[in-house]
């Protein structure tokens, strides 16, 4: 082996350990009585029967996880329908929806909430609602991902192809797209959906900014125990990482496994 | 390609949702900052008052300032240790490689609010590396505060090398490997390689990445929020007080401040994609 590659190795484990270290550390936490040497002074499990006893941590952890799936849904609903219009009809508008789509990268969440705060508080009881609020800039806010993820698949596939093929065998158009092409778009959808969720579950800037203390998700909870003791504080770290982690790992594998069958299809 | 015409004028409808989506939740609100902005807080004239009263403000210019440099160099030294990570990762095997990029985009889900937790348990006040340091009698953190501009610029450089180095490695992997082969059999040392084939391959991915990393910095909220909410003056977490602050809100000044962000965010990014067509030569555009 080359020294230039011993280097190598060395550099990517000591970047890998430093990487590792807050969430090495806060698990170790978690587990400690207190932590004041250089080794914690002792192990407990109280600190998760705390936590996982205190009645408002589930009901937080649940309302974090709906707000994160309604979006993806209206998201990918919405985009859906428009690209049945663009596809079939009208392929220019899918111009415009990417144009669109990409769009909240740049105005980030923290942007997109305080001018739709702006412009709608106080505008009569939907629009000024927190709630709807808060889902509507969610869903803008993930539109590139969804809309990445359904063109991806559709990239893949050739749909007017498929569309022609089903109408010569009798298919409208409307029974050739959701019939054909959207099963097609799902798994790139799901995808994207899984990732949409994960980081809707770790925001707090637009939730804090648009619901205030309206809405109690995970996140909110986790900066309201900035007081309590630091093991409880690490406690409820690990268990909302531990839910976006579970999140990313699944899509991780899904998106294996439709890469592995698109190479079988083409080997095929 | 069809034209919108009265009659399949009714296949537009499927996109309504979408673009009224767009419309009253981006488009609209993001005007509405724009004109907001311009306009006097008191009289509701077209004015430049906002931004005069922001520029001739100590409070205000720090806010600018202070968001400018965190977002410039934790963007320079993430990129810079993103860059070395990428470059390592072409040089080690298969089961190193796949190890490590499991590890980023670990790390890269680890953000925001308990990321800024994890660093308060560990160089916070009473954390525990400062306490391990202290029983060996060592004294290198002992001026380090972690709720400080060092705690920021620290947590803000943490952050930026999972993202970095995972949006830089696709950039890597086009460098193939005949190309390298290529300047092997001509005799050309490693170091031309990277010279002149290597690094001008990598020029639009590197570029492109600074971009998201320094949007990402500049809008980051969470973290500056637990830690330095009121002491440290930034740019995200001062417009957002100024419109949902206990104070009244400042509409116009909020929105003011806005647009100098998104402005600083569509130069920084503008700059970017122009270097790379200025520094790209040749071959065909990613």
């Amino acid at each position: 082996m080359k020294k230039r590659h011993i280097l190598s190795y060395v550099f990517l484990i000591i970047m890998a350990v430093i990487l590792m270290l807050p969430i090495v550390i806060t698990c170790i936490d978690s587990f400690a009585t207190s932590w004041t040497k250089i080794l914690p002074n002792g192990w407990t499990l109280d600190y998760y029967r705390q936590t996982l006893a205190t009645e408002t941590f589930w009901p937080s952890v649940a309302r974090g996880l709906i707000i994160s799936i309604i979006p993806v849904i209206i998201s990918g609903l919405f985009v859906i329908l428009a690209l049945y219009s663009a596809i079939i009809y009208f392929p220019w508008i899918d111009k415009v929806m990417q144009t669109i789509c990409m769009l909240p990268h740049t105005l980030k969440g923290v942007l997109l909430a305080i001018a739709v705060l702006s412009l709608y508080v106080g505008k009569g009881p939907v629009l000024s609602n927190r709630i709807v609020m808060l889902t509507l800039v969610y869903c803008v806010s993930i539109l590139p991902y969804v809309y990445q993820g359904i063109r991806n698949n559709l990239n893949a596939i050739n749909v007017t192809n498929l569309i022609e093929a089903a109408e010569i065998l009798g298919a409208s158009k409307f029974t050739a797209f959701f019939k054909v092409v959207v099963p097609n778009m799902v798994s790139g959808l799901l995808i994207s959906a899984l990732l949409s969720m994960s980081v809707l579950f770790s925001d707090f800037a637009i939730v804090k900014i648009l619901a205030g203390s309206k809405y109690m998700t995970a996140q909110q909870l986790l900066y309201n125990s900035r007081h309590l003791p630091q093991q409880l504080i690490s406690v409820i770290v690990l268990i909302l990482f531990a839910i976006v982690l579970v999140i990313s790992i699944i899509s991780f594998a899904l998106e294996n496994k439709s890469k592995k069958a698109r190479i079988e299809v083409k080997e095929d | 390609m069809k034209k919108i015409t009265l009659k399949n004028l009714i296949h537009t409808i499927p996109t309504f949702p979408f673009f009224i989506l767009a419309v009253m939740y981006m488009i609209l609100p993001m005007l509405s900052i724009v004109v907001n902005g311009f306009l006097d807080p008191s009289t509701h004239a077209v004015s430049m008052a906002n931004f005069t009263k922001i520029f001739s403000k100590t409070v205000y210019v720090k806010c600018i300032t202070n968001s400018l440099k965190l977002s410039f160099i934790s963007t320079f030294v993430g990129l810079a240790l993103s860059f070395l990570i990428a470059l390592c990762l072409t040089n080690v095997g298969a089961k190193m490689r796949t190890s490590i990029m499991a590890i980023l985009s670990m790390t890269s889900n680890f953000a925001g609010l308990p990321l800024a937790f994890a660093f308060i348990l560990i160089v916070g006040n009473t954390g525990v590396f400062k306490a391990f340091l202290q029983t060996f009698d060592l004294h290198w953190l002992d001026g380090f505060n972690l709720y400080s501009y060092d705690g920021i610029m620290m947590i803000f450089i943490y952050f930026q090398i999972p993202l970095g180095t995972m949006l830089l490695v696709p950039s890597f992997d086009a460098i193939r490997k005949e190309w390298k082969e290529a300047a092997v059999l001509m005799r050309a040392s490693d170091l031309r390689f990277w010279a002149e084939v290597g690094i001008p391959n990598l020029i639009p991915g590197i570029f492109g990445t600074f971009g998201m990393l320094f949007a990402n910095a500049l809008t980051a909220y969470a973290t500056v929020y637990v830690l330095v909410t009121n002491n440290f003056p930034l740019l995200a977490t001062k417009i957002t007080s100024l419109f949902t602050g206990d104070a009244v809100p400042q509409k116009e000044l909020g929105s003011a401040m806005s647009i100098i962000m998104i402005a600083i965010m569509l130069l920084v990014i503008g700059a970017c994609n122009l270097l790379v067509k200025l520094t790209y030569k040749g071959g065909e555009q990613k």
